[in-house]
């Protein structure tokens, strides 16, 4: 047993050592990002928490927040729910003022639990699950997103108000919880509009399956094509069932929400065409028809070399701001002022997109969103679509 | 443990966390030992209990006034339960066993790799129902809200109580005959031990306590998801077990704590240290691949673990488990 605790004891101080937290300083105010730079979430985090860097660096350039300089802690939690609470409690410990959860809920949840708990604003980059922004956590946590049901029913309302499309085939990838909610909302305001009979066919598939043969099969079998149909997926999944059903010769117009985001995956189906998804801003390719927006991508791009991989980066930026404004509007870094500030937010003009919170809602609902085309691979924006308006709009 | 935990509290709470999760991480890695250590069967299954315990502990205690929200398929008394959660853990642990006693009655059959792939396919079928029950276990999206009762000496405790269990069954007449049947199946046969029943015994007491493990787990993260209990946590547990030393439980004790140890050490190396103004990192992912590299280091220099058959007694001296 000897060598047990000589071993112990050599990783308990090298454990002090190591772990031994950096304290805000007192001219300066912390911001808590414990989110994934490895790992599966990897792909959805870095952007967001890098964009947030952005926001940082901005606000400090002004001469800082309520004359404190802002600085950013980022923790790599390597997408593990256990990682990520401890580096929740070890940055509230550190005295954050905010902490920034990940994009997706599952992976956010454990900080967002820790943060609600030391009464401190968590705000996920791009969450858009409804548990994010309906207080299943707390009245602390806020999300930047757009909630997943709305953005089915922004998509359905698009297409059938401005292309006049009347029938649909709904495909759902069960794989993930986000295109299950989007493609429920899509369901809902294609039902509101067109009919319950309006849908063709509703049709599930996983997103590793490797062929889609059957639902193909299923679809053509009903001998009535749909206007449009839309598959709620991610790739590599999605990829390859756009893909295999344009092979077998259906060439509707296929939608998508934000899973469609990103041309990386576009060189998978060549010669895509007929496709149209949303997001918060333009992705890499396409550009950006809001002026902020499109200086955000340029300090982007001059910081770390590249554009953001999705459009979805863009949130992470929103999660600071949206914070700093509360932050300056209420005076004070106190939790309940600068929550009381975020829920007063009516179509707040953030770079995320017009934000609005209320005391029931700490998510967005009715956010103009950017319709994207794609037409022979080359990405076009359409512009900011309104459910609201049923038109597309302007705010800058 | 006890003298981890002191330093743990002059560390700071950084410290306390890991120590936590190193003694949450105890409690599993005794469990899996319980079974592994006595019947010589590598399980790549157990998490499937941990599965299990997690999610029978969040039927009864989760999430307040929303567990119908979350799981609207529970039946009525489990929606109306206000157990209170130690009653809950030991509930939980009991339904991990039942799993254990009807899966391990078909499993416990088979010997050597065919024990070790049908675990495995435990694992598989527990997990895709878990992430397909929607109504119960609310699928693949996650439950919060589970009470956070789970502080160190909470896990000191749960611990402390596996260790116990575990001494107790290795000094039992069953632990001795299961041993038999791991050194010589053949002579534990001849001398008349039922290789099935005991095997099945100590699998459904491993069951037990590592099904304990996964609710300590729950309740520390305060949330759960079917697929945290999946191949990266087969995987980190039993590297505890064969780094500290398959065949006793002292070396799963010891693994639990080097394997976490090193794990904190690896990560917090990763995020960068300050020594004297120069900032050292290591390349993300640095974690995995040393973690990997020292249990392939473990395995060609010292098969037998870093305590090896050793087991330390209440006494203080080393005896031979064997």
């Amino acid at each position: 047993m000897r060598s047990l605790n000589l071993h112990s004891m050599l990783l308990g101080i090298a454990g002090i050592v190591l772990a031994s937290p950096t304290l805000a300083a007192d001219d300066e105010v912390l911001i808590g990002a414990p989110t994934s730079f490895s790992g599966w979430m990897a792909a959805f985090d870095t952007s967001p928490t890098r964009a947030a860097e952005i926001a940082v660096d901005d606000i400090n350039a002004k001469g800082g927040l309520l004359g404190k300089k802002v600085r950013l802690v980022h923790i790599d939690t390597k997408t593990d729910p256990a990682e990520t609470s401890k580096a929740a409690q070890a940055l509230v410990r550190q005295g954050a003022k905010m902490i920034m959860t990940a994009c997706d809920f599952d992976s956010g949840a454990p900080a967002a639990l820790v943060a609600q708990a030391a009464s401190v604003i968590a705000i996920s980059s791009c969450g858009a699950d409804m548990k994010y922004g309906n207080m299943t956590i707390g009245n602390d946590v806020f999300t930047m997103a757009t909630d997943a049901e709305a953005t089915g029913r922004t998509i359905a309302d698009w297409g059938a108000k401005k292309k006049g499309w009347k029938t649909a085939y709904v495909l759902t990838d069960t794989f993930i919880e986000y295109d299950k909610s989007l493609c429920r909302g899509f369901l809902s305001r294609w039902k509101e509009l067109n009919g319950d009979q309006s849908i063709v066919l509703e049709d599930s598939f996983k997103n590793a399956d490797v062929s889609v043969a059957s639902q193909i099969s299923r679809y053509k079998d009903l001998g009535k094509p749909a206007d449009a149909m839309i598959i709620c997926s991610v790739p590599p999944g999605l990829a390859s069932a756009i893909r295999q059903f344009r092979s077998a010769g259906v060439e509707i117009p296929i939608l998508e929400g934000t899973g469609g985001d990103g041309s990386a995956w576009h060189s998978a189906v060549p010669g895509l065409s007929n496709f149209y998804y949303l997001n918060y801003s333009a992705d890499a390719g396409v550009t950006e028809p809001r002026p902020d927006a499109e200086a955000f991508f340029k300090a982007y791009e001059k910081k770390y070399n590249e554009r953001p991989g999705s459009g979805q980066g863009i949130t992470g930026y929103s999660v600071v701001q949206a914070w700093a404004k509360a932050v300056e509007r209420a005076g004070s870094f106190d939790t309940d002022k600068v929550r009381g500030e975020m829920e007063k937010f009516t179509d707040e003009p953030l770079l995320a997109g017009l934000t609005t919170f209320t005391p029931k809602l700490h998510t967005n609902v009715n956010r103009p969103m950017l319709i994207i085309s794609v037409m022979d691979s080359k990405p076009v924006p359409l512009g900011y679509y309104d459910i609201r308006k049923g038109d597309f709009v302007t705010w800058w | 443990m006890a003298l981890l935990c002191l330093i743990a509290v002059l560390g700071g709470p950084y410290l306390t966390d890991i120590a936590t999760e190193a003694m949450i991480y105890t409690v599993m890695a005794v469990g899996i030992s319980i079974f592994m250590a006595n019947s010589g069967i590598v399980s790549f299954g157990h998490v499937t209990f941990a599965l299990v315990g997690a999610y029978a502990s969040a039927w009864q205690t989760c999430c307040a006034g929303m567990r119908g929200v979350f799981m609207p398929g529970l039946p009525q008394f489990l929606l109306d339960s206000k157990t209170p959660v130690l009653l809950a853990a030991l509930v939980a642990s009991l339904l991990a066993s039942v799993v254990a006693l009807v899966s391990g009655a078909a499993i416990m059959r088979l010997t050597g790799a065919a024990a070790s792939i049908a675990l495995l396919s435990l694992l598989f079928i527990v997990k895709t129902i878990y992430e397909n029950w929607d109504s119960v276990t609310a699928g693949q999206s996650s439950l919060v809200g589970l009470p956070l009762y789970v502080d160190m000496w909470t896990a000191f405790g749960f611990a402390s109580a596996a260790i116990v269990i575990a001494q107790v069954y290795n000094a039992s007449s069953f632990g001795l005959l299961l041993r038999a049947t791991r050194e010589d199946e053949a002579a534990a046969r001849a001398s008349g031990v039922n290789i099935w029943r005991q095997r099945l015994i100590a699998f459904v007491i491993s069951a037990f306590v590592t099904g304990a493990g996964g609710v300590l787990y729950g309740h520390y993260l305060g949330t759960l998801a079917v697929n945290v209990f999946w191949l990266d946590m087969t995987f980190v547990t039993l590297a505890m077990v064969v780094v500290g030393g398959m065949r006793s439980l002292t070396g799963a004790v010891v693994g639990a704590f080097a394997v976490t140890g090193l794990r904190q050490t690896l990560l917090a190396l990763e995020r960068g240290v300050d020594l004297g103004g120069v900032s050292i990192s290591l390349p993300s992912g640095a974690q995995e691949i040393a973690l990997a590299v020292i249990l392939l280091l473990i395995l060609t220099f010292r098969p037998q673990g870093l305590v090896g058959d050793n087991e330390m007694t209440w006494f203080g001296g080393a005896r031979d488990s064997s």
